[in-house]
């Protein structure tokens, strides 16, 4: 029989593959509707697995300036995005966590943080421009973040986010969550880099922050890096799906019951964050890129959303 | 002789580590008596207690570091400095702060406190033929012993009302007195402790100081000497036993100012060292903040967060004099090579120093907070120690704001510690060189790298193994409970979780899990990628720069890089700028275009200089009175012995 650690090790896993094999298929619902609201027919739902492939048998090029860090930070970027994901509600969640939620947002720091660096690697200003913008950003987003997640863990008792989905389920929905789930959308649109706060279409200097730290790579790299985002996306809304209802199976201790209310907590999850993805395509279509120096009004208005979140989830 | 002396701080630092590590897992340690040598009649005691242990590790652990690191940079700066003398100041630094944290009685520790202080100024004076290492030093000076001397008057105060100077009879001195009294006791100790740990607004002497001592001793003022001044406002606390809520609630203000502050400073600077000045300050705040959460827990009777808050300060004590020397040893070592610390100056160091950068990339991440490395751990202590704070039993609406504020506090002083490090690695170690200096550096000596591994190593451990870190803090946190009475001491929390994890109330952490799963997720995407594309072959090509010849002036300075986020903080980060231009006939053929930025040091410029210019004022109107002729001082002793004669008469 399958042992309580050996359990939650596979779920883990789980996880981390569901997230990065669903990853392009969420930015391809974002891309869709934004792509449907400009009154195009827009790309194929799969169009992202393709483009990874294409990436994949393509030639590396590299600066003369980079260090072997270079090669390294996609690889890296994509395993601690998976981390994240093993840690976050992705899928019918179940199990004791490695991690809670402040280790999800330090391996999503990690990340960034490392892409950061080899933003300056090539002695470019592209690099430096958007690597200098992603980490004022940011540093403006952790705090809304943390306490925007800190609202459901007041709520549950307990830091893992595996947690969040039951809290929300068994009666801790209330003003608390719903404001806090407010502040996390916004964070969201900032955390995965749409419009208004980043153009990830885009490679021109005045516009770019993600997609400048990504410009000097090429080929399989490019693809780790863009699959990270794109994983990372599936992270940050299973997250915010965790606090919003229908919670159906998914955050209960699914791992010894069913497999029908596996299924069910399964479709549900996957439901959620379909919905999540085509909401960032409205919300990108909603209006244009904010100049940068506004976007911290933005973030000031998700924290205080998601600290009034906190103040209320922890009062009941 | 600088290698003897040097070799023998290493094998005493060595000593004192296994004797702290015995201590914190239990053993008792042996005391230290000497009789007379201070005062007739009092023997002073060393004896380090389960509370001193972890600061002591420290002390040993960045000592080893700092010795093993002096003999190759002496090497280097023997011409600007007397190195013996520097080497010889070395071991009494150490040893004076090893005293203080081991004193059993007021008197050593207030002695070897002093100790500290005037050793650290000497070496800061180390470069004596500098003006700004002589301006440093007098300030430091003034400052530390206004402050020492504020703290060594509520410590005395302590002692007065009781017989003895062992800490058992201070704490209970301490209950002798009235709540109006503690609470300005509290105050005092506070801010005297806090002029020597740093906290804003009396950190002002910090990034004045640090950088003008040799590397190592900045290593080990940053890393450690601030860590004995906490320690002192920790003892401090534990004398004066369970106070009102406001005492932990002053404490997490001034760690969260000290935090948000320090880290915004910052990131406004571009010299290297001054930059890990004001980033101890950050980390003292962070420290604060748990010592605060310790006191309110203690107020309140939740000793199971009080625990957590103390573990989370003392397991940063630790981290930070690990990464902190590990950043300062590698800034050093920058500095030796390249004959700057200005990172506008620096850049590509990566290709000439690889070690060196390989150790600052690790600190860097380190002290940034980033996961599976041990800043993380006591960040998430702290974080768990705060939400503890919230959800307490006692917490009411005014305590779960506040500590949510400060949850808040914390996650941006570590998105921007993160923000302001990717600048110092990135812009001195990554990208192309900037002058010839940073083209003509040369990898540090094996002695420099030898040091800095030994902290990467402290580092690596601590953060990978937070289980055992939690166990061996273990008894020191509840000696600390202990001395709130015995139910609090069997109330704190087991932080020791399976497999060397971590585990609090509120969650789990283990590092390995985490480690291995981003192994295998980066490993196995990029088998996979092999497996579809083929064998990884590079082609090497110059950066694109738009068609343009590409020099290094195209990179991303340290300045514009953090530009962002001084505009976004422009309320708090003051800046100034200056532009001059001249040119002949018209405008249009300068010849001299020149702009200068930079953030006006706020603390130093608009409070501590308008206060001493009005204190020389005054001083210099008191003067009249003592500049006169014979004749006004015979009236002064005239006018001295009528209002005796009337003050006796009545």
């Amino acid at each position: 029989m399958v042992t309580p650690e050996v359990a939650a090790a596979l779920a883990a896993a789980a996880r981390a593959i569901l997230a990065l094999a669903l990853g392009p298929l969420a930015v391809g619902i974002t891309k869709r509707m934004k792509a449907r609201c400009q009154g195009r027919r827009g790309p194929p739902l799969l169009q992202g697995y393709l483009d990874l492939a294409k990436w994949v048998k393509k030639e590396v090029v590299v600066s003369a300036f980079a260090s072997p860090l270079f090669l390294a930070v996609p690889w890296i970027l994509l395993g601690s995005v998976g981390a994240a994901a093993a840690l976050s509600p992705v899928g019918p969640s179940a199990g004791p966590a490695l991690g809670d939620l402040f280790a999800v947002a330090g391996l999503l720091a990690l990340g960034r943080f490392l892409l950061a660096l080899a933003g300056l690697e090539t002695a470019s200003a592209f690099g430096g421009m958007a690597s200098s913008r992603e980490m004022a950003l940011s540093s403006l987003v952790e705090p809304g973040l943390v306490l925007a997640l800190a609202a459901p863990a007041l709520a549950a008792g307990g830091t893992s986010p595996l947690l969040f989905g039951a809290a929300a389920a068994g009666g801790g929905f209330g003003p608390g969550l719903l404001l806090a789930a407010a502040g996390l959308l916004a964070l969201a649109v900032a955390e995965t880099g749409r419009i208004p706060i980043d153009n990830p279409d885009t490679h021109l200097e005045l516009t770019m922050v993600h997609e400048g730290m990504l410009l000097e790579y090429a080929g399989r790299h490019l693809a780790a890096a863009h699959l990270a985002a794109a994983a990372k996306q599936v992270v940050v809304l299973s997250l915010l799906a965790a606090l919003l209802p229908p919670w159906g199976g998914s955050g209960s201790d699914a791992a010894g019951a069913a497999v029908a209310a596996w299924t069910l907590g399964a479709a549900v999850w996957a439901a959620k964050v379909a919905a999540l993805s085509a909401a960032l395509g409205l919300i990108e279509s909603a209006g244009v890129k904010m100049r940068l120096f506004r976007v911290p009004e933005v973030l000031g208005a998700a924290f205080l959303l998601g600290l009034a979140g906190a103040f209320l989830a922890g009062a009941g | 002789m600088i290698r003897l002396l040097s070799a023998l701080t290493a094998f005493g630092c060595l000593l004192l580590l296994i004797l702290s590590v015995a201590v914190l897992f239990g053993a008792e340690s042996p005391s230290l008596r000497i009789e007379g040598a201070i005062l007739p009649g009092h023997t002073a005691v060393f004896a380090l207690d389960p509370v001193g242990a972890p600061f002591l590790a420290a002390i040993a652990l960045l000592g080893l570091a700092a010795a093993v690191y002096a003999p190759a940079y002496l090497a280097a700066y023997r011409d600007e400095m007397p190195a013996a003398w520097v080497a010889a100041g070395l071991p009494v630094f150490v040893g004076s702060m090893a005293a203080a944290v081991s004193a059993a009685d007021l008197l050593s520790f207030l002695l070897s406190y002093e100790a500290m202080s005037l050793v650290s100024f000497l070496l800061v004076l180390s470069e004596h033929r500098r003006t700004a290492a002589r301006r440093a030093a007098v300030a430091y000076a003034v400052i530390t012993h206004a402050g020492t001397a504020l703290a060594v008057l509520g410590l005395l105060a302590l002692a007065a009302p009781v017989d003895g100077l062992g800490w058992n009879a201070l704490a209970v001195g301490a209950r002798m007195y009235s709540p109006f009294a503690r609470n300005v006791l509290f105050a005092a100790l506070l801010v005297g402790f806090g002029v020597k740990a740093g906290l804003v607004p009396l950190h002002v002497w910090l990034p004045l100081a640090h950088p003008q001592a040799p590397s190592h001793v900045s290593a080990l003022m940053s890393g450690v000497m601030v860590k004995v001044a906490l320690y002192g406002l920790l003892r401090s606390i534990l004398l004066l036993g369970a106070g009102p809520a406001w005492w932990g609630w002053a404490l997490v203000a001034a760690g969260a100012a000290s935090s948000v502050l320090g880290v915004l400073y910052a990131l406004g600077e571009h010299d290297m060292k001054r930059l890990l000045a004001f980033h101890t300050v950050e980390n003292v705040g962070i420290i604060t903040m748990g010592l605060g959460l310790f006191s309110l827990g203690a107020s309140g009777g939740d000793w199971s967060a009080a625990s957590v808050g103390l573990a989370a300060a003392l397991y940063h004590v630790v981290n930070h004099a690990s990464f902190k020397g590990l950043l300062f040893l590698g800034a050093g070592a920058v500095q030796a090579a390249c004959g700057t610390r200005d990172l506008e100056d620096l850049g590509g160091l990566r290709r000439r120093m690889p070690a060196t950068a390989a150790l600052f990339l690790l600190g860097s991440a380190a002290i940034a907070g980033l996961p599976p490395l041990n800043g993380f751990v006591s960040e998430l202590l702290t974080f768990h120690a705060l939400l503890a704070a919230a959800h307490g039993s006692g917490a009411d609406a005014g305590a779960r704001a506040g500590a949510l504020l400060g949850v808040a506090a914390l996650a941006l002083t570590a998105g921007l510690a993160a923000a302001c490090f990717v600048k110092a690695f990135g812009v001195a170690f990554l990208g192309a060189p900037r002058s010839d200096r940073a083209r003509a550096a040369c990898e540090a000596p094996r002695g420099m790298l030898a040091g800095g591994a030994l902290l990467a190593a402290a580092c690596l451990f601590l953060g990978l193994l937070p289980g055992v870190g939690a166990a061996a803090l273990a008894h020191p946190v509840r000696a600390a409970l202990g001395a709130f009475g015995a139910d609090a001491a069997a109330g704190a929390a087991d932080l020791v979780g399976p497999w060397g994890a971590l585990r609090t109330p509120w969650g789990i952490y283990a590092p390995l899990g985490i480690l291995a799963v981003l192994g295998a997720v980066g490993a196995g995407a990029a088998g996979l990628a092999a497996a579809a594309g083929g064998r990884l072959r590079v082609r090497i090509h110059g950066t694109w720069n738009c068609g343009a010849e590409h020099g290094p002036r195209m990179q991303y300075t340290a300045g514009s890089f953090a530009k962002p986020i001084r505009v976004i903080f422009r309320r708090v980060l003051v800046q100034r700028a200056e532009a001059e231009e001249a040119y002949v006939e018209s405008p249009r053929f300068r010849r001299v275009l020149r702009y200068e930025e930079h953030v006006v040091p706020f603390w130093t410029e608009r409070v501590y200089r308008p206060a001493r210019d009005r204190l020389v004022a005054l001083a210099r109107v008191l003067r009249r009175f003592q500049a006169g002729p014979v004749n006004l001082y015979l009236g002064y002793l005239f006018a001295a012995v009528v209002v005796l004669l009337a003050a006796a008469l009545w």
